[in-house]
């Protein structure tokens, strides 16, 4: 049962370690590897420890969202304290940054400019707007808010090109969506 | 000249939780999100707080993401743990309220097996079935016409009725 249960959940861990790769990328100080590790040794303690616990989806879900919240949350700690380190003792390759150190002054002022227009947008694009530059689809974003699928693609589209407008007068050149 | 990717921005502009209690997103709130589910009252709060999140808004796109893998997962550890069909008889056994009941009933049994087959000249008999006779013998001998029609009635009793 055992070598049984640990050559499922390694088989199911690769697939697992796709989906973060896709959805949580690298770029965010976030390690696949390790969170498709974690995620399997809770479930494998977790199923060892009670012989009856049903493992539901949702059951498996929550590991997997509260091992993520976890590790984006370490990330930031580690992003926070290589700022602070970077001045007094130079920048460690082995602390993931999510920033370039270079380019974290120049986006700071950007991100605050952005969160300007934003809030500059007619009331009804900024949600979808939000919600899809945080990643979610058109569909997610209709769903979540009630709208059709098509009002959300064209408010998030209009919103986004409106943002676009605004931040290339304000000096951007070069924007990336 | 600045090349600005906005969702990175946007997502690095708002990695820290929301000061407003209302909008935090609770872990149950994100999985019923990612089903498709609607929130009812707390819809609205709990869209804005993704709007307003990143850590929040990442948490629903991964329950999103590996809901169907968690479905696959859930089937195939589902399969793996079915107890065998030994293991669900001790459960059943153990989880019935009368075992010494089954216990003397499975000895009882036993017993009346061990009775019949040490003594089998024991048997019970045959139960007893009725014969009937091949013919009437109650009036099967030949019946006496004379003294049935004989006129003389004292002649019955030897002619020694004084009538």
């Amino acid at each position: 049962m055992s070598d049984a249960l640990k050559a499922l959940l390694e088989k199911h861990g690769k697939r697992l370690r796709v989906l973060i790769e896709l959805h949580c990328g690298r770029d965010q100080g976030l390690d696949p590897d390790d969170i498709e590790q974690e995620v399997r040794i809770k479930l494998w303690k977790a199923l060892e420890s009670d012989k009856n616990l049903i493992a539901a989806a949702s059951y498996i879900q929550k590991v997997v969202v509260t091992t993520v919240v976890d590790a984006v949350r370490r990330a930031q700690v580690r992003h926070a304290e290589s700022i602070e380190d970077k001045d007094e003792a130079g920048f460690d390759p082995s602390v993931s940054s999510p920033l370039r150190p270079e380019a974290q002054a120049g986006r700071g002022q950007w991100s605050e400019l952005l969160l300007r227009c934003i809030g500059e947008l007619p009331e009804r694009r900024r949600l979808p707007v939000q919600l899809a530059l945080q990643g979610f689809t058109a569909d997610e974003v209709a769903r979540m808010t009630g709208a059709s699928v098509t009002a959300a693609q064209q408010l998030c589209y209009r919103g986004i090109e409106e943002l676009k407008a605004r931040l290339r007068e304000l000096g951007a050149d070069d924007i990336e969506d | 000249m600045a090349t600005l990717n906005l969702n990175a921005l946007y997502r690095d502009a708002t990695r820290a939780l929301p000061q407003d209690a209302d909008v935090r997103v609770t872990t149950d709130e994100t999985l019923a999100l990612a089903r498709g589910e609607s929130l009812g009252a707390r819809q609205e709060a709990v869209v804005h707080g993704l709007a307003a999140s990143s850590e929040q808004a990442q948490a629903v796109r991964i329950a999103i993401a590996t809901q169907s893998w968690a479905e696959d997962l859930a089937a195939d550890l589902a399969v793996l743990r079915r107890p065998t069909l030994a293991e669900r008889v001790a459960v059943w056994f153990r989880a019935a309220t009368l075992p010494p009941v089954f216990a003397a009933c499975a000895i009882s049994l036993l017993a009346v097996a061990a009775w019949r087959i040490g003594e089998p000249g024991t048997t019970m008999p045959d139960a007893t079935v009725p014969q009937w006779a091949a013919d009437d013998r109650l009036f099967g001998a030949d019946f006496d016409e004379a003294v049935a029609r004989h006129d003389n009635a004292d002649e019955l009793f030897d002619g020694g009725f004084d009538s």
